[in-house]
């Protein structure tokens, strides 16, 4: 037997067998699967180490697991809202041009556009729609219809963020003003 | 559950099913608190429940419930999951950091946030591999350090391509030093007092020994047994899991196990 098995199926088979991380289980275990002597000395040697050490963290593992919640919630929050069905105002609906350069705005910032980024980049696009005003009122309507959604991220400033839903995304494949050719890698929406 | 290549289903170990087994049961508000002392294997098990659960939620919501209710229900489960995701971060970020040793503390912290956020969205996103995500609930550290291996791996070609790497400053070249006598060390295997000495207090002592291949050793010779030198290729020993002469391994016990009587010693 040696690598013909995923390393992943060693280690289940070995953690239902093994409950230490003995040298005589680890010698046991190279005997059993030669071609995985390496691994199995680092898995061992880790488990040995995470055995030994009590569970103290230091400030960095705190600052860095507070990070990864924010990171984790954030996650949660973005797949539900894209996930969420588009309302029924948002069926048959035809965007305005404004509308849709917003959309194409918000989808060229990845997630990372506020109302005033997402202004200069409309502003960008067709000079006239660099209104915030407008585009505030354009963000309304594009959120009521499902087709975008508001991210509050923590950060030192409260700041919303807005995103394309899935919705969002496939009135994008049906945009059809010349803005369109801003839209990075439009074709693979459709 | 997954499968494994041989179409076996995977299963999880006895001990991680009996902790969740004993959780399921009770109030979900307990269970932040529960995740503290449960093993990471099983918090993965109750975090991917409690996100299935908002999915259920929102996706089929059961006729008679409102959307703010249901609103609130994701929520609290959103609380109940940033609890037990902070618990489980600190656990990667002390492997991690570990096993990252070698960088500098900004690079070390970018290495962290890379593999913390890999695992996250394994953990967390609707269309990852049901093999890994199964595998977190199988063998939570063995895939944190497999992941933190691939990472590491990155940044160290990323870094000698810059011609930047900055390995920590390692006494490894010992043909000049005088020989120093290594009594803690000896050839013939560890004696009862250092023996003792591991078992009782290697959890109270360990933090004030400042570099981790030092207490690796200490723990591999001394609680693991392994053994300096192997004639055997295939039996794996200190010497070439470290990739150090004997002397120098011998010198890092050494120093570790002064480090730590002194730190016992403090505390008598």
């Amino acid at each position: 037997m040696s690598r013909n098995q995923p390393f992943e199926d060693v280690v289940q088979e070995l953690l239902l067998e093994e409950s230490k991380p003995s040298h005589a289980a680890l010698v046991r275990w190279c005997q059993r699967y030669p071609g995985y002597r390496e691994e199995l000395e680092k898995f061992f040697a880790d488990w040995a180490v995470d055995a030994a050490l009590p569970e103290q963290f230091s400030e960095d593992d705190d600052r860095m697991a507070a990070r990864t919640t924010s990171y984790a919630l954030h996650l949660l929050r973005r797949q539900r809202a894209a996930s969420k069905p588009a309302p029924a105002a948002a069926e048959g609906k035809r965007l305005s041009e404004l509308d849709q350069v917003v959309l194409i705005a918000v989808h060229l910032l990845g997630g990372e556009g506020t109302p005033v980024t997402i202004t200069l980049r409309a502003g960008e696009m067709v000079e006239k729609y660099g209104q915030l005003g407008s585009v505030l009122m354009s963000l309304d309507r594009l959120q009521k219809w499902g087709m975008v959604y508001a991210d509050h991220k923590d950060s030192d400033k409260p700041k919303t963020y807005y995103n394309v839903t899935l919705a969002g995304q496939r009135a994008l494949t049906e945009v059809d003003i010349p803005a369109r050719k801003w839209i990075e890698g439009l074709e693979d929406l459709t | 559950m997954a499968t494994r290549e041989d179409g076996e289903p995977y299963t999880r170990p006895p001990t991680v099913d009996a902790e969740i087994d004993e959780t399921l049961p009770t109030p979900q508000q307990e269970w932040p608190y529960r995740a503290i002392h449960l093993k990471s294997e099983a918090v993965a098990y109750l975090i991917d429940h409690l996100r299935r659960s908002s999915e259920d939620w929102q996706n089929r919501p059961p006729q008679g419930v409102s959307e703010h209710q249901i609103e609130k229900i994701i929520m609290t489960n959103d609380e109940r999951i940033g609890h037990m995701v902070m618990t489980l971060g600190k656990r990667i970020s002390r492997m991690v950091r570990r096993d990252a040793r070698d960088f500098d503390p900004a690079t070390r912290n970018d290495i962290v946030r890379e593999v913390e956020e890999g695992i996250m969205d394994l953990l967390l996103m609707t269309d990852t591999s049901t093999r890994h995500r199964a595998f977190l609930e199988i063998a939570f550290a063995p895939f944190v350090h497999q992941r933190a291996s691939d990472v590491i791996e990155k940044y160290d070609a990323l870094q000698q391509r810059r011609g930047t790497l900055q390995p920590v400053a390692d006494e490894e070249d010992d043909s000049d030093e005088i020989e120093r006598p290594v009594e803690l060390a000896a050839d013939d295997g560890p004696g009862p007092e250092e023996i003792a000495l591991i078992n009782d207090q290697i959890q109270k002592a360990s933090a004030r020994v400042t570099d981790p291949r030092h207490l690796e050793a200490v723990i591999l010779r001394y609680r693991e047994g392994w053994p300096f030198e192997s004639g055997d290729p295939n039996v794996p020993s200190l010497v070439r899991h470290f990739k150090k002469s004997r002397k120098q391994i011998q010198r890092w016990i050494s120093e570790a196990l002064g480090v730590m009587r002194a730190a016992i010693g403090d505390k008598k």
